[in-house]
Formats: structure tokens, sequence, C-alpha cells
């Protein structure tokens, strides 16, 4: 037995880190892995995982298809390394009301879900279906037949449907129950012998076969390129609605890459409620008896949507104009920051910042604090515009955390 | 006229085949015959019908749009003991007293014996509350003086000030499902009910009004009013009903409806309409109806409606008569009134606020004037004979209303008949006595079964399509499981609203050739955007939250932008279209 | 049982279903509403639908499925808002546990759930067994066997060796009470299961403490509670909290206010930690305020290592590496494999020991994926009985079948080791995939040679 060392005196609950990312939506993610890269310690505070649940899975961009960036590289990297690859959206994919949407970046798993694949498809006949539209009959939140005339009336071709019952075993649920359903290997043999017997005849004349976004939490891409044999058609997913089995796997995949190596740390369930500010810098963030410090911090805490700006009673009733202008802006929880946007079209508001993402508390800058994702007045809403703020200020505030610790070296 | 008609799928399963529901297209048309034509599907209209089913005449009940789709779809769910009204007008204070011991016992499954306290405070003026036990002792209402901390003690929220309170019998009262289970229980026993069905005159013969012509709107409930609303005859194909008596029970437009008759006729209806807006708190914050003892006026009643509470109201002169959207200014006053009963009420979670109007007579117009009806037989006032219109009165006199009209109906018939609607029991009916699908009940006499539909209002799947599929919209079966009236407010669960809706072949069971698909998202829509029509003016807190992210739901995932989007200004820097 | 803060919270639900999508139970069970359902909604709705309708039943919950909640608390990190959806559903639990069930069921989960007396149970029944097995070992095992199956308890289900010796003595073996009176005091509460079942992860935990420098004090303490909130015996966890909230208290004021309470068990950690102060609430203003202070004192045993304690542990592995080798030299172990316990990922601590290996240099460790990281479907004690067997292998699947493969992969040349802080999980994953398992301290105290 090794003899005792004397401690040092027991200290509070404190976390320290090079980078603390707030927030564990799509922004926080994303920049939490650009700091870890950069080579930063990097924690994650967050109350959630988001609004990644609420997320369809498409990086979808702002009407235009601007030229791929940096932060898509990375993006697509990271998606590599955590095993949920994207690539680039070949074309519009249908949505879950059957309208077009525009995707910059999509899994590999919707490649030939883009419109332009399977309604141009060679040998088509005019009076054939070009897309065979499947449901689950216990999954209510995608029904086949509806959705299918929505997109036959939006696309002006034929498209077929189907709703298939997935057997006693399935239960009704929502899309994460079945989506685990379909991870079972045993189960999904079963399935391919059901769908090979229900879908077979309206396969055939179609050049395409949708699925509802629920074939597997961890298996898609195994069980899509399985159907696909089966049917003799490509098969693919298409959008769905919240709680998006999409969203659920990128999060879960992401964090897994970035723990399991021990590059990024995650503390979720808190809800931060106090801060340390010194003279424009942060010191540290308070969650109940703990305390979170770090060089830099960065803010991923959503807009509006996300729960990062509070709306009150007198800014809706100031900002609809029933009441004289009390509030110059939304209530910011963590740090009290200043934020602006257009009236009652929540989704426009955002934290002020200059133009490197700094925010500010009543005109005074926070030199060490970053804003990225929706939170960030200005960010695109988008899951592009989350991905493309959320690089910079990873990339920023691991930069700024390399500077911050040479100053401190130095120093000492 | 030959009697026959036809009258839902339904007909053929009910006990009287001759009874039943139908919600009529452009292109149907309608042929039959009735004791009396009752206009109107709100309180007061079904409250006729069900009078004069009980007194065994054969009933033909029209509405232009959809049950309570007008003011009785959007009071605040309180039934008064009168002491609202104790200090304005006895004579209505002592006919809501006796209606509402009345409507304790026959419709007792739809009432929550709340009770109700009147409090004042500091600030309100003495002399009301002196003038007010006046008007209560006249009344005979028991308002039984309670010490405040005893009144704090069990609504722990209220101002904490109050300078007196008094306990009285208000209640809180489940319009809808009061109303649909009185339609269904007469259309059960033979009245037929046409939704959708406008009338666009009268038939006349030598004696006066022998009936209505009528016109199918078709389309969902807010189209249907909104093609009533228009001068543009929506369909030449029209119908006739032949009828001995047609009452005119169209509330706010009561006056118009008069009109077909001539001018004169509608000036033998002097009512006014005026608007009124209410606030649901997503939480019962009080578990007695709470109403301020001052002058009535804006702001002073809470009443706790199952989760929720609702605050109303306000007063303001309307110049429509389809209830309106209620305005942020109109909220901001409520919160600013309520906050002096409940202090902190600003940070009170929001559901969400709606609008109605009230059919006042014009004599009466404002708060300081009473609450009482109207029965015009214009027969005895220059106009046509034949002719009945019973307008003004209020949901909790609604049945005294109806009893007064089926009187004088009786009488006009030259037949001797009874009012029952004091002694027989209104059943909560738990599901459409036309359902064909063996469905569950409705309500809760049973055990939940899953899946849900809606989580947030607990209501099951087999429930729902089991009033789905007697050819019910999604809007009826809100109004009777609360499906949607939960913290999501349609933004997760309507799509599998559509779903459901196309797994019953809807609207194919309400006699139309095929399902549609059109129709199902048309009707999914009108429930979607109604329902966050009502959150628009309460965008604080969650429901900010709630706003946010059904944008950007329906602009990133769905794609419903373009389609259904409310006319933007403009392009907004920063906004995602894609 | 309605409290206003609770309907307060609810009324901030969106409805957007994140709880669901993170549920295990939602995931595995078709049957279960979820806690979206459960919690939110159903504190909502408490007092009934349109005035006039009734307000739920006990019936209408137990259709609903309240009672396969596992209360992992993945929920609570799941919502957007914030809310302790957890806390709601475990009230929803409560009701519906209200109604007749099973006799044989209720029998063990009764007596499970109330650890004490189990403990109790127990102890008394060392003596007699003790010499009983003398007399006949074989029968004497297949008859206590026999005994709890009849109880309720799954035939599927291992059992722990019942330990020769209680806690208290092992730890007195050891020299707990008699350490230097200068060093740093600790409180350790050992939990139910390191006190009845397994004291030698208690003992682990012990001597890595004393080797970090502390001195170990095992106050007078009782279950966590966190059985009885589990089960949605909440007067049967009151009663828990209250004797802790007493004892701990007493035990801190000997030993002064600042006096860390350090537990190996995340659920005890998470039970003391946020359910503590909510339950003697109605035991009055002192009894709160002790509680509040106790709930403040208490660390996870990881997260103290991890935290204060760390440097002290690097001190001594250096020393025990020897001269020459340096930290950052892997030290020979076997492969092992962490799991998270959910407990653990409601404690918002990060992942502590994982982190104190890599800063100890302890190698070895293998990612069984990510599929691996979620609930292993023990759900504390839910699993153990007969009808809740299958159920949590059902639920846990993904985890399972992920440790299952990673075993496979490892090989029998270097076979896995599974860590977990949480006994629950390692039982589970004992018997589901038969890999050894081991408390994260325990692979510490063999580290550093202590123990």
């Amino acid at each position: 037995m090794t003899e005792p060392v004397v401690p040092a005196p027991l200290r509070r609950r404190v976390h320290d880190y090079d980078v603390l990312v707030v927030g564990a939506g799509l922004a926080g993610l994303v920049a939490a892995a650009r700091a870890a890269a950069g080579g930063a310690r990097v924690g994650v505070v967050a109350r959630s995982t988001g609004n990644t649940s609420l997320w369809s899975g498409l990086v979808s961009a702002n009407g235009r298809q601007p030229r791929r960036t940096p932060a898509d590289d990375f993006f697509v990297h990271e998606c590599r390394r955590a095993g949920i690859p994207y690539e680039e959206c070949p074309g519009p994919l249908l949505s879950p009301s059957g309208q077009l949407r525009a995707a910059r970046l999509a899994p590999v798993w919707w490649r030939s879900a883009a419109v332009d694949f399977w309604v141009g498809a060679r040998g088509a006949s005019d009076t054939a279906p070009r897309l065979l539209v499947v449901g689950f009959t216990e999954l209510g939140d995608y029904p086949a037949p509806f959705i299918a005339a929505q997109a036959e009336q939006a696309l002006g071709v034929r498209i077929a449907q189907r709703s298939m019952s997935l057997g006693r075993a399935a239960g009704r649920g929502l899309e994460s129950r079945l989506a685990y359903l379909f991870d079972d290997r045993t189960w999904f043999t079963s399935f391919l012998d059901m769908a090979g017997k229900v879908l077979a005849a309206d396969a055939s004349p179609a050049a395409a076969i949708a699925f509802p976004p629920v074939l597997g939490l961890f298996e898609v891409e195994r069980n899509l390129s399985e159907l696909t044999l089966r049917l003799g058609k490509p098969a693919f997913e298409l959008p769905g609605m919240p709680p998006s089995v999409p969203g659920l796997r990128f999060w879960r995949r992401w964090r897994h890459a970035l723990e399991a190596d021990g590059r990024v740390t995650f503390h979720l369930g808190l809800s931060l409620n106090g801060s340390a500010v010194e003279g424009g810098v942060c010191r540290a963030l308070l969650a109940g008896a703990r305390e979170f410090r770090a060089r830099v911090f960065v803010l991923a805490t959503g807009g509006v949507a996300g729960g990062g700006l509070e709306v009150r009673a007198t800014d809706f009733f100031s900002l609809a104009g029933s009441s004289r202008p009390e509030a110059a802006g939304l209530h910011e929880p963590i740090l009290g920051l200043d934020s602006a946007g257009d009236g009652l079209h929540w989704n426009t508001w955002g934290l002020l910042t200059d133009a490197q993402g700094r925010p500010e508390r009543a005109g005074q800058r926070l030199e060490n604090v970053l804003v990225a994702g929706w939170a960030r007045s200005g960010c695109e809403r988008t899951a592009h515009g989350s991905i493309q703020t959320g690089y910079q200020a990873g990339e920023a505030a691991g930069r700024l955390a390399q500077s911050t610790r040479a100053m401190e070296a130095s120093g000492a | 006229m030959s009697p026959k008609h036809t009258a839902g799928h339904g007909a053929s399963v009910g006990r009287r085949p001759t009874g039943g529901i139908r919600w009529l297209s452009s292109h149907d048309i309608i042929l039959d015959h009735a004791d009396v034509v009752v206009i109107g599907g709100g309180a007061t209209g079904i409250g006729v019908l069900w009078d004069l089913s009980l007194r065994g005449l054969n009933v033909v009940l029209l509405e232009q749009a959809g049950l309570a789709s007008g003011t009785s779809g959007a009071f605040h769910g309180l039934l008064h003991s009168g002491g609202r009204y104790a200090g304005s007008d006895p004579l209505t204070a002592a006919e809501c007293l006796e209606e509402n011991r009345i409507l304790r016992q026959v419709a007792k499954p739809f009432i929550a014996d709340t009770g109700g306290l009147f409090v004042r405070l500091p600030d309100d003026d003495p002399a009301w509350e002196r003038r007010w036990l006046e008007g209560c002792r006249a009344a005979g209402i028991a308002a039984t003086p309670i010490p405040p901390e005893r009144v704090l003690a069990r609504e722990p929220r209220l101002n904490r000030e109050l300078a007196s309170a008094y306990q009285v019998p208000d209640a809180a009262v489940d319009g809808f499902g009061l109303l649909w289970s009185m339609l269904w229980s007469a259309a059960e026993a033979g009245a037929r009910v046409y939704f959708r069905a406008k009338v666009s005159d009268f038939l006349y013969d030598e004696h006066g009004v022998r009936g209505v012509r009528l016109t199918g709107l078709g389309g969902t409930e807010d189209e249907a009013a909104a093609a009533a609303a228009s001068d543009a005859p929506p369909s030449t194909e029209t119908g006739e009903i032949t009828a001995g008596v047609v009452v005119n029970a169209t509330g706010p437009w009561a006056a118009d409806t008069a009109g077909l008759a001539g001018r004169a006729t509608a000036q033998a209806v002097p009512v006014e309409r005026d608007q009124g807006a209410m606030l649901i708190l997503n939480s019962r914050l009080v578990t007695t109806v709470v109403n301020r003892l001052r002058a009535p006026s804006d702001g002073d009643i809470l009443v706790p409606h199952g989760p929720v509470t609702i605050l109303g109201t306000t007063s303001r002169r309307s110049r429509g008569a389809h209830h309106p959207e209620a305005r942020p200014e109109d909220v901001r006053r409520l919160v600013d009134e309520g906050r002096a009963l409940v202090p902190g009420l600003d940070g009170v979670t929001p559901l969400r606020a709606y609008a109605g109007v009230r059919p006042l007579l014009t004599s009466q117009t404002g708060r300081g004037g009473g609450r009482g009806f109207l029965l015009v037989d214009h027969g005895d006032c220059g106009g046509p004979r034949g002719l009945v219109t019973v307008v003004g009165g209020k949901f909790t006199t609604f049945r005294a209303m109806a009893e007064a009209t089926g009187d004088l109906v009786g009488r006009l018939m030259g037949r001797r008949t009874a009012c029952r609607t004091r002694e027989v029991g209104i059943r909560r009916l738990t599901r459409s006595p036309f359902a064909v699908a063996a469905g569950r009940p409705m309500g809760r006499s049973h055990a939940l079964a899953q899946p849900l539909i809606c989580e947030c209002e607990l209501v099951d799947q087999p429930q729902a399509l089991s009033l789905l599929d007697t050819g019910l919209g999604p809007v009826d079966l809100r109004r009777l499981s609360r499906l949607g009236m939960g913290g999501c407010q349609g933004v997760f669960c309507a799509q599998r609203l559509a779903g459901a809706l196309t797994e019953v072949g809807w609207p194919g069971n309400r006699g139309r050739p095929r399902p549609d698909a059109a129709l199902v998202a048309a009707e999914t829509e009108a429930f979607r955007r109604g329902r966050l029509s009502g959150v628009a003016a309460v965008q604080w807190g969650s429901q900010a939250r709630l706003s946010a992210v059904a944008t950007a739901l329906d602009e990133l995932t769905l794609g419903r932008d373009a389609q259904t989007a409310p006319p933007s200004p403009e392009a907004r820097p920063g906004e995602g279209t894609s | 049982m309605t409290r206003p803060e609770k309907i307060t919270a609810a009324d901030s639900c969106l409805g957007c279903a994140s709880c669901v999508a993170a549920c295990p139970v939602s995931a595995a069970d078709p049957s279960f509403a979820g806690p979206k359902v459960l919690g939110p909604a159903v504190r909502r709705r408490q007092t009934g639908g349109w005035p006039g309708e009734p307000p739920l039943t006990a019936d209408d919950l137990d259709a609903l499925g309240a009672s396969l909640c596992l209360q992992c608390h993945q929920c609570d990190l799941a919502c957007p808002s914030g809310l302790a959806v957890s806390a709601m559903t475990r009230e929803s639990k409560a009701l519906a546990a209200s109604r007749p069930d099973g006799v044989w069921g209720r029998s063990v989960r009764r007596l499970l759930v109330d650890q004490e007396r189990f403990g109790r149970m127990v102890a008394t029944v060392r003596v007699f067994r003790r010499a009983a097995r003398r007399l006949s070992p074989t029968l004497t095992s297949a008859f206590e066997l026999k005994g709890l199956r009849v109880l309720g308890l799954s035939p599927s289900r291992s059992l722990p060796e019942p330990p020769a010796r209680p806690l208290r003595a092992l730890l007195r073996a050891a020299g707990a009470a008699s350490a230097e009176r200068q060093r740093p005091p600790i409180l350790f509460y050992a939990g139910c299961h390191a006190r009845f079942h397994a004291p030698a992860v208690a003992r682990a935990a012990v001597s890595v403490l004393q080797a970090g420098g502390y001195r170990v004090i095992l106050p007078a303490q009782v279950c966590c509670a966190a059985p009885a909130l589990g089960a949605g015996r909440e007067e049967l966890a009151a009663r828990a909290a209250e004797a802790n909230a007493r004892l701990l208290g007493r035990a801190l004021e000997r030993a002064g206010a600042g006096t860390p309470i350090v537990t190996p068990c995340p659920s005890c950690t998470l039970a003391l930690r946020e359910s503590l102060p909510a339950l003697v609430a109605s035991a009055g203003t002192g009894a709160r305020e002790l509680a509040v202070r106790v709930a403040g004192n208490v660390w996870d045993l990881g997260e103290f290592l991890a935290g204060p304690a760390r440097s002290g542990l690097e001190e001594v592995r250096d020393r025990v590496a020897g001269p020459g080798r340096s930290r950052e030299t892997p030290m020979d172990t076997p492969a092992w494999a962490y799991h998270v316990p959910c407990h653990l990922r409601a404690l918002g601590v990060g992942r502590p020991f994982p982190e104190l290996f890599a800063a100890l240099g302890l190698g070895g460790g293998v990612d069984p994926g990510p599929a691996a990281d979620g609930c292993c479907g023990m759900g504390g004690l839910s699993g153990l009985t007969r009808e809740g067997f299958a159920r949590s292998l059902a639920v846990g699947a993904p985890v399972l079948g992920s440790y299952g493969r990673a075993a496979e992969e490892a090989g029998a040349a270097r076979p896995l080791v599974l860590l977990s802080d949480c006994p629950a999980c390692r039982w589970q994953i004992a018997d589901a995939t038969r890999l050894a398992t081991a408390h994260p301290v325990e692979f510490i105290a063999r580290l550093c040679r202590v123990g």
C-alpha cells in the first residue's frame, strides 16, 4: 500500500475549459467540434439537445446555392468521422406536406431522393407513377395518401402511394419508436419479406420508392440498400415531422464522436443562471452551485425558437404596437446581452454582434464571448446558417483561447 | 311537397330513420318539410330545436357554418349566477339565477360546480358593493360574505389586498358538449340538421312565411362563413324547406335574416353587435370563478375551465357578425386589468386569445344595459306571419329563450304543447348516434386507449376516428374532444389529423362520392391556421417560442410558406425562405 | 396531489416530443404513452377536460403505461424548455401505482423498493444462513433462491453472492475509522448496494479516497429513496429522505459544514442532490434547511475524484508507476469499455471517470459505438422482477447488443471488462452479455495499488 498524499484544499464545483460552448444544437455541436479541432479543451453546457429533434436533417440554404465554404467542408468531414455521411444534394426534395424543399447538404441516403432524379428517370412512361410513397399505418405523422396527393399537385406527375402495416410488433408510435425497431436486425429481415410482397406490384411501374424517415437510428444506410436490392428500385427516405429521426441520428452520432475520444465534455440538463463578468471579459458562467470557467465562451443558445431569447409580455405588447415601446430588445437570460430583430417576426431576432461575432451588453462589448447559430443576429435562419456561424465561432474561439493561454503563460 | 329527404348516412342506422345531420356542398339540393324550421346553429337555435323536439314537433335546423361557430363558440364558458348583472340589471340577474338552477339539474354532465367569488379590491368603489348587494337581494342571489383570509387560502394567487369577498353559485360550463348532445338527441328523435346551409329567402303563401329557400355553401367552416357574408350567391342551386313556422335564431345575423322579408321586418329586430375578447391562460390559476366586484368592465372575470383559465372580456362595437380575431391591444387590456386580480398575471404562460360577437339589443347597448332577450312575432308587428325572431340573451339563459320561443311557436301553430326542458335531463352523448363504425365512446366514461392522436389533450385515435367517421370535421372534432386545444395548438399534430381524415375516407362519409385529398388538406390547414391565429395575439413566453418554432417548421421542413403563409409585408433580412 | 409549481411548469410544454425521442422506454414499448403525455400533458389535464368531465383516474394512467417509466431522466435532458419531465411522470407513476395489481409482482417490488427493510432482513438472515450453509451449502442457496423467485424475482437474474461481512466491519478492517485526524474529512455515503450486497465497491472507493489523502467517515445513513421514488411510493421516499437529512445533517455538523458527502452510486447522488429537499418539504423549515445543506454537499465519487482529488491521485499514480515512467505511458490494463449510467448523465457532470482515466494514463479503452450510448434497460430495480426482465432487455437492446459485439471483437485473449458507476447497469449488462463488470473506482484502486 502506498503512502497517502495530502490533497489540495477542497474547491467549489468548478469546471475549467479553454472553450465553453453553451447550447448543444447544430451550431453548438459544430462550434465545439471546430474549437476542439484547433486543440482547445472544450466543454459543452446545455439544457438539452437544442432543436435538433425538430430539424429535418436537411442543410437548406437561403434560396440560392452559394459556393461551398470551409464550414461546409468541415461539416462534411466531421459527419463522416461521426459515421453519418453528408454530401451535396443534387436537387430539391419532397417535404412531408408534398412541397419542394431545396437542400445544400443531405445524408448520402437522400442522394436519389432528389426530385430531378426520379421525375426525369429514363424509361418512365407518362402514365406510370414516377414515385411510390410508402406509409406505415402505425405512423400517423406520415400519411402517405395525403403526401402523395399533395406532391402530385405540386409536381404535376403521377405519384402512387401505399400504406402498409408493420405488424403487431410495431404498435403505434412516433418516428423514434419505429427507427429503433428498424435497427433490430431480426425484425428488419421479416420486414424485408413483408415489403417485398406488399410493395412489389406498386413498385414495379414506379421509378423510385420513398419511405418515411424512420428506417433505423443507426442502421439506415444498410436498411435502404437492402430495400433497394429487394424491391429493384432506388429506395430512400423523405423528411418527416418532429420528433425527427434524421435530427436524432445526427445528434446521437455527433455527441458520441465528440465525447468518445475525449475531445469534448458534455454537461447536459443544466440551465445557466448567472455569470461573472469583469470589465468586458466573462470569467465564468454559473449553473446553480456549479461554476464553468473558460478562456472563451461560445453562446449557441438559439434564438426565440431555441429559447436563447425570451419574449416577455411587455416586449410583445410594445412590438405589436399595443403599448408604448418599452423594451429595446428581447431578454437574453444568461448574460443580459443586447438583441435586435424585426418586430413580431421572431426568427429574425438575435444578439447584436460585431463582425467577429462578439456581443454587447448595455453597449459594452464582451471580448471573450462569441455568438453562433440562430442566437446571432444576421445568421441565416437555416441549418446552413447554424453550421456557418458555428464554424466561425468555433474557429475564432480556438484561436482566442490559444492566444489567451499564451498570454497567461508569458505572464506567469 | 314530399317529406322525403336525405339525412346523412346515419339515417339507415338511427332509431328513427328520418333524423340526421348533413354538411351541404354547393351542389346539394335539399327538399324537405317540417313543422318548424330553425335558422341558426348556436345555443339559441339548438336550444329551440331541443325544446321543440321535446314538444314532439318535426323540426329542421339550418346553420350556415358549423355548430356554435358564432357567438356560442366564443363565450367565456361561465354559467352565470346572475351576480354579474346584480348591480346593473336585477331582472337579467334573476333570470340567470333561475336558469343556473335549472341547468344544474338538467345539464349536470356539462357543468363543473366551481362556485363563484366576487372580490372587491381596495381601489374599487365601495358604493358599488352596496348597490350590488341590494341587487343580489332583489334578484334572490345568496351572496355570502367570506373573510378575505379564507378566500386567499383557497385562491392563493389572488391579490392579497382584497377588501371584501362574496360567494355566489357561478359555475363553468362546457358549451360545445352541451350543444352537440342536444343536437344529436334531437336528430335521433327525428330532427334534420343541415350545416353549411345558407337561407337565401323565405317562401310565402297567402298566410305569410311558409318555409325557406336555402343554398349549400360547402367548404370549411370559415369558408362557409365567408361565403355567407359575401353578397354574391355562391351557387344557383337552391333547395326548399316548407314549414308552418320559421324561427330566426341567428344572433348577430338576426337583423340580416329578418331583412330577407323586407326592411321593415328587419327593423323589428333592434340588434347591435358588440365584440369581446378573451384570453386563455394555460393553467388553472384559480379553482373558483372570480369576478371583480365593480361595475362590469374589461378583464374582470376569471373562469377556471378544465385545464385552463379564461380571462374575460373586453367590449367594443363590431361591424361584422362573424367572430373576429383577438387583437394584441385587446389582450393587453385584459392583462393590465387581470393583473389587479392576479398579480404577476403577465408572467403566467398564455395559451391563446379569441373574440366573439355578442348580439345586444339596441336598447341595452354596452355593459351598462341589461342582457335580456327579445322574442318577436313578426306577424304581430307588421311583418309576415309565421316568422319568429329570438335574439339577445346569453348562454346561461338559452333555455329560457327556447322555452318562450317554443310557447310562441305552439300558439302560432295552434297546438297545445308543453315545454319539457325544465325536467328532461340532457345526457352527455359519448358518441354520435349516427356512428356507423363501432367506435369507442367519446368523453371520459372509459379509460383512455392508445395510441393518442392529440398528446396534449389526451384524445385517443379510436375516439377521433369514430367521430370523424360520422362526418364531423376537424373543427367539430376539436370542440368535442379538445383535440388541438393543448400546448402545441395543432403545430405538431395537424399532419396526423390529415392522416386520420384520409384514413376515414373524408369527406366521402359526408355523402360525397369519394375521398378528396385537396379537401382534407384544406380542412387540416383551416384547423391549423385557426389554432395559430389564436396564438398570434399572445406571443410571449412559451407561445412566442411556439410561434417561432411553427414558422421555422413551416418554412424549413414543410415548405408550406408558398401555399398558406399569411401575406408578409416584404422580405426581411436574415430570414430564411428556403 | 397537485402542486402548483408543477402545473406552472407543465403549462410551458410546447408538445414538441423531443422527450419522447430521447426516451428509451418509448423506443422499445408501444404501450408506453411516453414522457410528453405522462409528464406535462397528464399534469395539465389532472383536473379534467371539459367542465363536467371526470378527472384522470389511476386506470387511465395505467392504460397509458405510466408504470413503465424507468425514471432514467433522459427526458429532462432532452426538453428544450428545461422542464422537469421525469418529476411530472413520477407523479403519474405514483397515481398508477395506487391501483391494485398482481400479488407476487407487488410483493417483491415492495420488498426491493424498501431497501432498508430488505437490507435488515438480509442481515438478520445472515446469521442463520451461515450456520445453514455449514450444514448443506447447495440446499441452502437453492432454498434462498427459491424464496426470492417465489417473491417474483426473475429466474433469469443472477444473484449477488451475499457478503460475508457487513460494510462497517470491512471498512474497520481497512482502517477507515483510524485514519489520521489532520486530514480533510469526507463523509462516505455508500448506498444500499454497497452497504448490503457489494461492500467491495465501497471498500475500493474508501481506499482510493484515503490514498488521495482524505479521512473517510462512514456516517449513519439510510436508503437514498431512489427505489421508492422510482416505484411511485412517495411516502416511503419521504421517510427515507427525512432520515437522511437528519443523519447526514448531524454528520455534517460534526465533521464541518463544508465536508463533502461522496457517494459511488450516481442514482444515490441524484436522489440526494435533487430530490432530498423537495421530499422533506412537508417536514418543516428546519428539516428543509438541513436537507438543502446536505444536498449541496453531495458529490458523485467520479466527480470528486476527477475534480478536487485529481491532483492527489495523479501523484499517487506517478509514485506507483515508479521513477522514469512518465504519466503518458499507458498502464497495463485489460480491455475495458465505460458505460455512462443515465443518472450520471442527469447529474450534468460530464463523464468524470473516463476523464480521470485519461489523466492517469489508463489505456485499453474500447469504443462500443454510438448505440451503446443509452439506457441499459434495468431501470434501477424494475428489471429484476419476472415481468420486468424481458422488458428491460427490450429497452436495453441497442446498448446490450453493442456491448455484446464489442466483447466479441475484443476476443477471448483479452476479455472486455465493462465499467460503470451504477450497480444496476452493471447487473444488467453482466446478466445480458456475460461480461465481467466492475465499478471504475475498483479499477482506480488497482491502478493505484490500494485497497
